[in-house]
């Protein structure tokens, strides 16, 4: 953002959104007053505060909502409020902290396309934090993963889900077991992985296997390609492999 | 022209998200949002404290009243005093009495009742409602987790003054403006010039704003202490009645007795007596000389306010500052 932090720790207050894990609450104010009043807390006048917070209670989605008091929100209706509290002030940068944490599957879909307009729409930098990596792959582009406190490991998502196994993944219709000693007398590297065979990949690797395809009538192909990881993969090798060693 | 909206003027986008392009207003505009919003909210929110209010306000009118009333029917004719020096005593009497919980303090001779009619219930109606107000200005923000909201948008000295501001303005409408509105009132009952005593008037202001500033400083030290509003309303008003008790319940043996100096909320009064250039006053009818070398003396009482001012200012400090807050 340009900003000195020990010079302009208001100025950067006042460019950045926080969406806190917990959810901090007003019991007997509405939505409306309290994301107007946070409005008025980073700076904006009482008229342009309110216009705000009307307009970004109507783009996450609590239009109708917005004048009941706050202790009769549910969980899902909260992080919008708390999303909606973070964004009044139209910040550069929006730090969201576990922001589908307590949502039903619809909720958390909804949130989750509210954090992707964010970036692709509105072109907000955004933080995600969250322990739910499901939500973070769909989500993200840069991940940081923390363990015990320290940085793991971090980079592009593309990069870290790529497989650098050099592993071709098979799923096959018929017996895994019988189709891999097939494909281990031809000389190819066999792993089972549940349903899936992993062939380690050389010259002719694809070729060999489609012959072997062909040639066993019980047989067929589902799936080869790549051997994809999901983020929890990731986590779990990169945190584990850690512990160990 | 065509009547198409289109870009970001579009209806659509008007209710969607849209850049901020205006102004940010200063910090100052924060800490006064902080305090107004706090104030209404505390006072919306408690059907007791809009019925202390009434109440309150219904003495105030009534004595203010009682004083012009009083003042038509008294013969002014043969007092040992002038009607200045009359007016004088008895405004500074009717001000000191609002900041005088158990212990009567009086600049009034005794000779003199009619205008000794100060509502002592406005004292404790006002510490009972700064009491209420205060309790839950930072212990609710604790118990319900939006400490860590507001300074994620403004920084934590804002944060507390825009606290303390709050019960500044309710002080404010409370005691300073009623203490201005009985100068007026005074003045038309007992005919004196406005102007002549205009300085008593900004004593008045000065002396009730001290007076909230303090009280604020220990309610909101107690609020910050507590997540439970209870707590902190509770231990403030009895803490202030049973150290203001002491001085009646077992000093009254000795008129100069340094147990008075426990009554923290009388010793703002007879630091707001001392400022007005008075050298003695009466504590429940015994008089207090404080120049004498005996027992309650002057630099006691300004040390005893010192105290308080520094006790809730540390407090309120290291409860805010501290790391995990």
């Amino acid at each position: 953002m340009g900003y000195d932090f020990c010079e302009s720790i208001q100025d950067i207050r006042d460019h950045v959104g926080y969406s806190p894990e917990f959810t901090p609450m007003i019991p007997d104010v509405s939505a409306m007053k309290y994301v107007t009043f946070m409005g008025k807390l980073s700076g904006l006048g009482a008229v342009e505060a309110a216009q705000r917070a009307h307009d970004t209670l109507h783009y996450v989605g609590l239009a109708e909502e917005r004048y009941r008091p706050l202790r009769e929100f549910s969980t899902g209706m909260m992080q919008k409020c708390k999303l909606a509290a973070a964004l009044v002030h139209d910040p550069d940068l929006v730090i969201l902290d576990e922001p589908t944490d307590g949502l039903d599957p619809t909720g958390r879909h909804q949130m989750l396309e509210l954090i992707e307009r964010l970036y692709k729409d509105e072109g907000k930098s955004l933080i995600v934090s969250s322990h739910l990596l499901f939500d973070v792959e769909r989500v993200c582009d840069w991940v940081m993963v923390l363990g015990r406190g320290q940085l793991v490991t971090s980079g592009e998502m593309s990069n870290l889900l790529a497989d650098t196994s050099g592993m071709l993944r098979l799923k096959i219709s018929g017996d895994p077991v019988s189709f891999s000693r097939k494909l281990t007398a031809k000389g190819l590297e066999v792993e089972i992985d549940g349903p899936f065979l992993d062939v380690k990949r050389t010259n002719g690797t694809e070729m060999a296997i489609l012959e072997e395809v062909n040639r066993d009538p019980t047989v067929s192909l589902r799936y080869m390609g790549s051997r994809t990881r999901t983020l929890e993969d990731v986590f779990i090798s990169m945190v584990e492999g850690r512990e160990l060693g | 022209m065509s009547d198409s909206p289109s870009g970001d003027d579009t209806y659509i986008r008007r209710f969607g998200f849209r850049r901020f392009t205006g102004v940010r207003q200063n910090r100052l505009y924060r800490i006064i949002a902080v305090a107004w919003f706090n104030l209404i909210e505390a006072i919306r929110r408690s059907g007791f404290t809009k019925m202390l209010l009434v109440f309150m306000f219904f003495s105030i009118l009534i004595q203010d009243v009682l004083i012009i009333v009083i003042s038509w029917f008294l013969p002014f004719t043969g007092l040992p005093i002038t009607i200045n020096e009359l007016f004088r005593d008895a405004y500074a009497d009717s001000v000191l009495g609002m900041v005088s919980l158990v212990n009567r303090i009086t600049v009034l001779e005794l000779g003199f009742m009619p205008f000794n009619i100060s509502a002592i219930g406005i004292s404790f109606i006002w510490l009972l409602l700064m009491a209420i107000v205060g309790g839950g200005l930072i212990a609710d923000d604790r118990l319900h987790q939006t400490t860590e909201v507001y300074f994620s948008r403004i920084s934590r000295l804002e944060y507390t003054i825009g606290k303390l501001m709050s019960l500044m303005l309710f002080s404010a409408v409370v005691v300073v403006l009623p203490s201005i509105i009985q100068y007026f009132l005074l003045s038309y009952g007992l005919e004196t010039d406005l102007l002549v005593n205009i300085d008593l008037m900004f004593w008045g202001i000065g002396f009730t704003l001290l007076a909230a500033f303090l009280l604020s400083l220990l309610i909101l030290a107690l609020s910050s202490f507590t997540k439970r509003r209870a707590v902190a309303t509770l231990s403030f008003f009895i803490a202030a009645i049973v150290l203001s008790s002491f001085y009646s319940a077992i000093g009254w043996s000795q008129s100069e007795s340094l147990i008075l100096l426990l009554d923290f909320v009388g010793a703002i009064a007879l630091l707001g007596a001392m400022a007005l250039g008075y050298e003695s006053l009466d504590v429940n009818g015994r008089t207090i000389i404080f120049n004498n070398g005996i027992g309650v003396e002057g630099p006691m009482v300004l040390a005893v306010v010192l105290i308080v001012l520094m006790l809730g200012i540390v407090a309120l400090m290291l409860t805010l500052f501290r790391r995990d807050s």
